[in-house]
């Protein structure tokens, strides 16, 4: 009986005319508002917490001074980056201190005009508090001071509406968790992470003095254009709290801001012209700043019959996954969110665009790494890539 | 279509992408139509719910967390607002004279009958186990049920079809 219990409720059903006529309706009305669209057949990646991530143990000196323990790395950080923003782009405080003599990162300290646009309502103020920007992406940081977040619960913000055709964005409160030394997510601080009573990791969204941040990702959608330079129009709409799907509402308010979104374009490209592996494809270019890189491919010599590795598996074109550095070393993965697609009707072109989820010294970068076969899975549950799990393609 | 696309379909619809957003709407639809059907029992009323729940889903899914949460999500706003559907109708008209009979002639009778089959309580939790594969403790939480009663009405269900399909074959 059981079996056939399932027969039936598991059996197509047929559609009735009138559920797909005010299903199509509906798409209709969407359309009709005029959303942002996409480029033609580009895919978007949004940015995600790595938490059970595993790089090789070999990983490269401008990771791990980040994620050394104690409280001088930390506390020099913040000199630069203001909080949250080590849980978008890591840095070492020399890189931090770079980026910001370059002109890509507002100083916290020295950027007056983004406090100075803080919104009050209903006893909360948001404040825009950092922002990194280059040619293609941008990085911002939100404080949120006045609500009293109850302890063990996720914030959210009900809506959070960006009126900009021009990029993508991703967003999420900061929970105060980084990738370590060993890519294992870890405290912002540094101390090992604690679990709670069904093995889900504790979260810190909650600064010492009570307030919160608010971290946002844009990726340009179209590589031709330029970020730096369009102001962002985004408006939060009340705060409460959410538990997987469910948002519960806490305070009604609304928070809206136009910020200019001032940066620095210092990538520098490399017409690589190299293929991968024998498949045929050739990575015809590579623009590559501290904060973003972005690739060109020409297929229109692709080989159909050609080994992808089994990442391509599905006929994908190998994507950006780490940069191979002068020294030796690999770094992986490095993407965070991105934009990648065919840029014409014979799928012969293809461009991909990513931000990083940590800042590179550009010039130290000898080849960069496209994604070929997955992880090899370790005695202890952790997985490793070898090399010889990409295709590596030299710059020059 | 495979999980890996089905997720990059999720992305795009969450950057504002309405074609991706249609296709991946497209992709649960039946899902949609089996949950909308075991609560309202009527078509017209289905399309409707249905077509309130693509309309929500479009304003709400930057609010999404994480992807694999997605189903759960939709299904949840469906419920909701099958619910109201069924709430404004009720203020209208009996239910029983309302509900129009939807076994008919179509080729997927079997599910149909089934669910005619069953009192309201009943058909909900069927045909979330069943047809949508949700475990009792996400249908507990997604109907607001302690999970005792899912199990109660799921075997009460199981146990209601059985009688009907000895008497009925």
């Amino acid at each position: 009986m059981e079996r056939k219990i399932e027969e039936i409720f598991t059996a197509e059903v047929e559609m009735p005319e009138v559920v797909q006529k005010k299903a199509e309706e509906a798409f209709c009305r969407i359309r009709a508002k005029g959303e942002r669209k996409m480029p033609k057949n580009h895919k978007v990646v949004p940015f995600q917490k790595k938490k059970k991530m595993h790089k090789k143990a070999a990983a490269v000196a401008c990771i791990c001074l980040l994620a050394v323990g104690g409280t001088t790395v930390a506390a020099a950080a913040h000199h630069y980056w203001s909080r949250g923003m080590e849980g978008l782009l890591q840095a070492t405080d020399e890189q931090q201190a770079k980026l910001t003599d370059q002109g890509l990162a507002t100083s916290v300290e020295e950027e007056p005009n983004l406090k100075a646009m803080a919104v009050t309502n209903n006893g909360v103020t948001v404040t825009p508090t950092q922002m990194i920007v280059d040619k293609y992406v941008a990085f911002i940081t939100f404080s949120v001071t006045g609500y009293d977040l109850e302890d063990g619960k996720e914030p959210c913000f009900d809506d959070v509406m960006i009126d900009n055709k021009e990029f993508n964005a991703s967003s999420s409160f900061y929970d105060g968790l980084i990738a370590g030394e060993d890519g294992f997510v870890v405290n912002a601080d540094g101390s090992p992470v604690e679990e709670d009573a069904d093995g889900s990791i504790i979260s810190h969204y909650k600064a010492e003095d009570g307030s919160l941040t608010y971290q946002m990702l844009l990726q340009l959608n179209d590589p031709e254009d330029t970020i730096k330079g369009k102001e962002l129009k985004v408006s939060f709409k009340n705060l409460g709290t959410v538990e997987k799907t469910e948002y519960s509402n806490v305070m009604d308010g609304e928070w809206d801001f136009t910020i200019p979104l001032t940066g620095k374009d210092v990538a520098k490209t490399y017409q690589t012209a190299q293929k991968i592996g024998d498949t045929g494809i050739v990575v015809d270019s590579v623009e590559i700043s501290p904060i973003s890189i972005h690739l060109t491919y020409d297929l229109s010599k692709k080989d159909s019959k050609a080994d992808l590795g089994e990442a391509n598996e599905d006929n994908a074109v190998p994507t950006f996954f780490g940069v191979k550095l002068k020294d030796g070393s690999l770094l992986y993965p490095l993407a965070n969110g991105g934009n990648y697609g065919y840029t014409d009707d014979s799928q012969t072109a293809y461009e991909s665009l990513f931000a990083l989820d940590r800042v590179i010294e550009a010039d130290q970068v000898e080849a960069i790494l496209l994604q070929k076969n997955y992880p090899k899975t370790d005695a202890d549950g952790g997985a490793h890539y070898e090399e010889s799990d990409f295709f590596v393609i030299p710059l020059q | 279509m495979s999980k890996i696309e089905n997720g990059y379909l999720i992305d795009q619809a969450k950057g504002r992408d309405p074609d991706a957003f249609a296709e991946l709407m497209q992709l649960y639809m039946q899902d949609m139509y089996r949950v909308a059907l075991a609560i309202l029992m009527n078509d017209e009323d289905a399309a409707d719910a249905i077509q309130d729940t693509i309309l929500a889903c479009w304003e709400k899914i930057h609010t999404l967390r994480k992807r694999e949460f997605f189903k759960t999500w939709l299904t949840r706003i469906l419920i909701n607002k099958c619910y109201d559907i069924r709430k404004k109708r009720r203020n209208c008209v009996e239910l029983e004279e309302y509900a129009e009979p939807i076994t008919e002639d179509k080729s997927d009778w079997e599910f149909r009958e089934a669910l005619e089959s069953l009192d309201e309580k009943y058909r909900i939790i069927m045909t979330l186990f069943y047809s949508q594969g949700y475990r009792i403790d996400e249908i507990a939480d997604m109907l607001k049920l302690p999970k005792s009663t899912v199990q109660t009405r799921l075997q009460r269900g199981r146990e209601r079809l059985a009688v009907y399909y000895r008497k009925y074959g």
